[in-house]
């Protein structure tokens, strides 16, 4: 007799397998026939194979369905049968391992960016990230938003020393297209066209009542990151400008309106002074 | 003293689980409704709308969270992560019971995304009727334990489906969440009668109904959630209600959704019927053991 866990893994082996087990002589189904065989009492209607069948379809249906949500836009630019593909390459590298499906897609940038021929596609490359930063942020951590008066705790002197907590729901992505247009043109259903190779800083944020983007200057998306990595604000601010070779005036005179907007657009949750 | 009344579970009346095509309606006209059922993953995340959306439901309406993703029968546990994230939404939430279903999903580090049948075995019975004892004390709340649609039997079950799902509910002292169309379902899939699992399961322990709509796929029928009620479920509706008394009902329809008018008029078919079976049942007076 097998043990409940024997039944389950080779369950869950049968149903992950890429080849309808009902295709007549497969040679990678062999292994899973033997548990239908073994396990599974033939019905009057369905015959043990063709009830397994059953739970594979649904986990193939099931997660494809749930990819296809998350990732409308490359669906749209790979066509149909091009995305089901990569769904199935994925899931193969990639099994679902988080109780939501709204986590499923998660390695999915990382894997397009790794495995051929996907990796060999920068729009592709970035419109995926784009899709799944959004999926990411959809319920990302709350956090209250700054209060300018968290400043009036905070001497002066000690801001440069102080570091600058960024919210949760933001994230910056380094593309190398505008690809964020693409997506919003595949979700309206308008006329979507892969847009020319241009370096694309994109901030996105969860806002009060949507998701949303911004385009970055590469000074702005440079000092954000040097915050968000922990980077104290006077050591953030001058290796941005010396990195970029900016005229120290000319930072200094965009740096209020930068951190105005920031905070306006719920990036800034927090000021930590110097310990 | 039987479960609910020991749990002080009391009748809700007849809900519909809430669904986003619907937010608009029902946040921005309150409509009547006896109640809403969510599915606990959706509301499990860190936070955003969902959440927000979440308690402004709670303020207007009673609402009950059932959950696909605890995986009773898994050999592997359920995360302390899932766990915790339930806890905090059940805490939130403050019902008088929670679900989920008599199944297994997860093996070998992977969540399969299903509800999986169980080989109905003695060694079975005893693996999810500790589950639920740790979950339901994990929880802090009364647990009610959903039958499930089944495509397939195992060569290794020793029971009928009534008897394993009843013997599981004893042996964890959980309440029940007779889906009257799943019974349907895996009645017309494995060939027994619907009506023997109506007639069978403890009465006292069923704290919630669910119904739906299922497709044909010709060799089987499949639970799909994404249509009307059909005729021979509203029939073992009735049966259901003669049998257990007022009972919390709940309608699902999670593919095709239609508009809020049709599922709500949905809802009222199932409170009407229930009325009239109400009305003409022993079980109205007293809850059948």
């Amino acid at each position: 007799m097998s043990s409940l866990f024997e039944i389950q893994r080779r369950f869950g082996d049968a149903i992950r397998s890429g080849t309808a087990l009902t295709t007549p002589g497969a040679e990678d189904t062999q292994e899973h026939l033997a548990f239908a065989a073994a396990s599974v009492t033939d019905g009057a209607r369905l015959s043990a194979v063709e009830q397994l069948e059953v739970y594979r379809e649904q986990f193939w249906f099931r997660h494809l369905a749930s990819l296809q949500e998350d990732f409308v836009a490359v669906e749209h630019l790979l066509g149909k049968e091009r995305f089901q593909v990569l769904v199935r390459a994925y899931l193969d590298e990639h099994p679902p391992r988080h109780f939501s499906l709204q986590r499923l897609g998660d390695a999915m940038p990382e894997f397009v960016r790794s495995a051929a021929p996907w990796s060999n596609d920068p729009f592709l490359v970035d419109l995926v990230a784009v899709e799944q930063a959004f999926v990411f942020l959809f319920d990302a951590p709350d956090a209250r938003p700054f209060d300018p008066a968290m400043l009036a705790n905070v001497p002066e002197a000690a801001w440069p020393l102080s570091t600058i907590r960024l919210s949760p729901a933001f994230r910056i992505l380094h593309l190398g297209s505008e690809a964020h247009l693409y997506r919003a043109a595949a979700r309206t259903g308008e006329n979507a066209e892969v847009p020319e190779r241009k370096p694309t800083h994109l901030a996105v944020a969860r806002g009060k009542t949507a998701l949303e983007y911004m385009v970055l200057g590469e000074p702005q998306s440079l000092l954000l990151e040097k915050l968000r990595a922990g980077m104290p604000l006077g050591e953030a601010c001058e290796h941005t400008q010396r990195e970029l070779s900016i005229d120290a005036a000319d930072f200094e005179t965009q740096l209020g309106g930068w951190f105005q907007g920031w905070t306006a657009w719920g990036w800034l949750v927090g000021i930590d002074p110097p310990r | 003293m039987g479960f609910r009344e020991r749990h002080g579970i009391v009748d809700l009346g007849v809900g519909v689980g809430a669904r986003v095509p619907h937010y608009e309606t029902i946040f921005g006209e309150t409509p009547a409704m006896d109640w809403f059922e969510i599915i606990s993953e959706n509301f499990l995340g860190d936070g955003g709308r969902a959440l927000e959306q979440l308690d402004k439901l709670c303020h207007a309406y009673r609402v009950i969270p059932h959950g696909v993703s605890l995986a009773l029968g898994s050999v592997e546990p359920p995360s302390a992560d899932y766990l915790r994230r339930l806890r905090a939404l059940v805490d939130r939430i403050a019902p008088p019971w929670f679900s989920d279903h008599l199944c297994w999903g997860r093996v070998d580090g992977m969540d399969l995304h299903d509800l999986l049948p169980m080989p109905m075995t003695e060694a079975a019975v005893a693996h999810v009727a500790d589950r639920i004892k740790q979950v339901q004390d994990t929880i802090g709340r009364p647990f009610a334990l959903e039958n499930v649609s089944s495509y397939l039997t195992y060569r290794e079950s020793t029971m009928p489906e009534w008897a394993f799902l009843t013997e599981v509910a004893e042996r964890a002292d959980c309440g029940l969440l007779f889906d009257v169309n799943n019974a349907y379902v895996s009645a017309r899939n494995h060939g027994f009668d619907a009506a023997t699992y109506v007639d069978y399961v403890p009465a006292h322990r069923v704290v919630q109904m669910h119904l739906a709509g299922h497709t044909d796929m010709g060799k089987y029928i499949l639970d799909t959630h994404s249509d009307h009620v059909c005729d021979p479920v509203w029939d073992l509706y009735r049966r259901a209600v003669g049998r257990f008394g007022a009972v919390s009902t709940l309608v699902e329809w999670d593919e095709n959704i239609p508009t809020w008018s049709v599922l709500s008029e949905e809802a009222a078919r199932a409170r009407s019927l229930r009325r009239e079976a109400l009305a003409t049942s022993p079980a109205t007076a007293k809850v059948q053991p």
